[in-house]
């Protein structure tokens, strides 16, 4: 390490000769910076293309890191990390550009749904870049 | 950044003139913190399609998580879900939901390592 910073290692461990994996804190090491996070919402028409799409500014001027969570099924209060495919439901993506966050839900397989359907997310968008 | 707090700069940048991403430690912006961590075996038997596992978590609201997995019979591990449809994973507010329907001839055990986070995605 440096010969500054700051080290915080974890309980029952001391701080003078704990390992790195012993540490919960180290200005060593890079840590995620969350910059913009929030709920979002997504609605595939029904009967139409079978997708829907959202397009979070961040406007960065850099590819930043990110995260994203969907619903399985519309209100069911269970989400996965994106991207995900399950043959018996729905496909979603996410990608990031220097402007903007992309997130899109779709039906690969079964089809689009005979009414509009809305799922539930939540993103995180880091200050830390992917370029 | 506010009148007060902390900020660390990575090695070789200058804390005074640092951009926010060329900081390892600020508190001006939030983490992610690990709840709870583990691994998982899942096998699905012969004639079996899907099987799974839940690890309660008892948080009363939805957290983040980062699942990774991977077949037993290899070393490298990928993001859960992964990009074949053979791991799943989801997420409520009780508990973590770990599944595989592998492709292919059965049996066939995964490997999951899981982190859950005390950050909240509702």
């Amino acid at each position: 390490m440096p010969n500054y910073g700051i080290k915080v290692s974890s309980t029952g461990i001391d701080v003078k000769t704990a390992t790195d994996l012993q540490k919960i804190l180290s200005s060593e090491f890079n840590q995620f910076k969350i910059y913009l996070q929030d709920n979002f919402s997504i609605t595939v028409p029904g009967g139409g293309s079978g997708e829907g799409s959202i397009t979070i500014p961040h406007n960065l001027g850099y590819v930043p890191a990110f995260k994203v969570y969907v619903e399985s099924a519309p209100d069911s209060g269970k989400k996965f990390l994106s991207p995900h495919y399950d043959y018996s439901g729905i496909q979603t993506n996410a990608k990031a550009d220097t402007n903007n966050l992309y997130i899109d839900v779709f039906y690969p397989i079964v089809g689009p749904p005979a009414y509009d359907t809305t799922f539930d997310g939540y993103y995180f968008i880091f200050k830390d870049n992917l370029t | 950044m506010d009148s007060y707090g902390i900020k660390i700069s990575r090695d070789g940048f200058d804390v005074n003139s640092a951009s926010d991403k060329e900081l390892s430690v600020t508190s001006r912006y939030q983490t992610f913190t690990v709840f709870a961590s583990g691994t998982q075996d899942i096998t699905v038997t012969a004639g079996q399609f899907r099987n799974g596992v839940t690890i309660p978590h008892n948080l009363g609201y939805v957290p983040a998580v980062q699942v990774f997995s991977k077949d037993s019979t290899v070393d490298s591990f990928v993001n859960c879900p992964d990009d074949l449809g053979e791991t799943f994973c989801w997420i409520d507010d009780t508990n973590l939901y770990l599944e595989i329907q592998p492709t292919g001839s059965r049996p066939r055990t995964f490997n999951f390592k899981y982190y859950i986070f005390n950050n909240k995605i509702e």
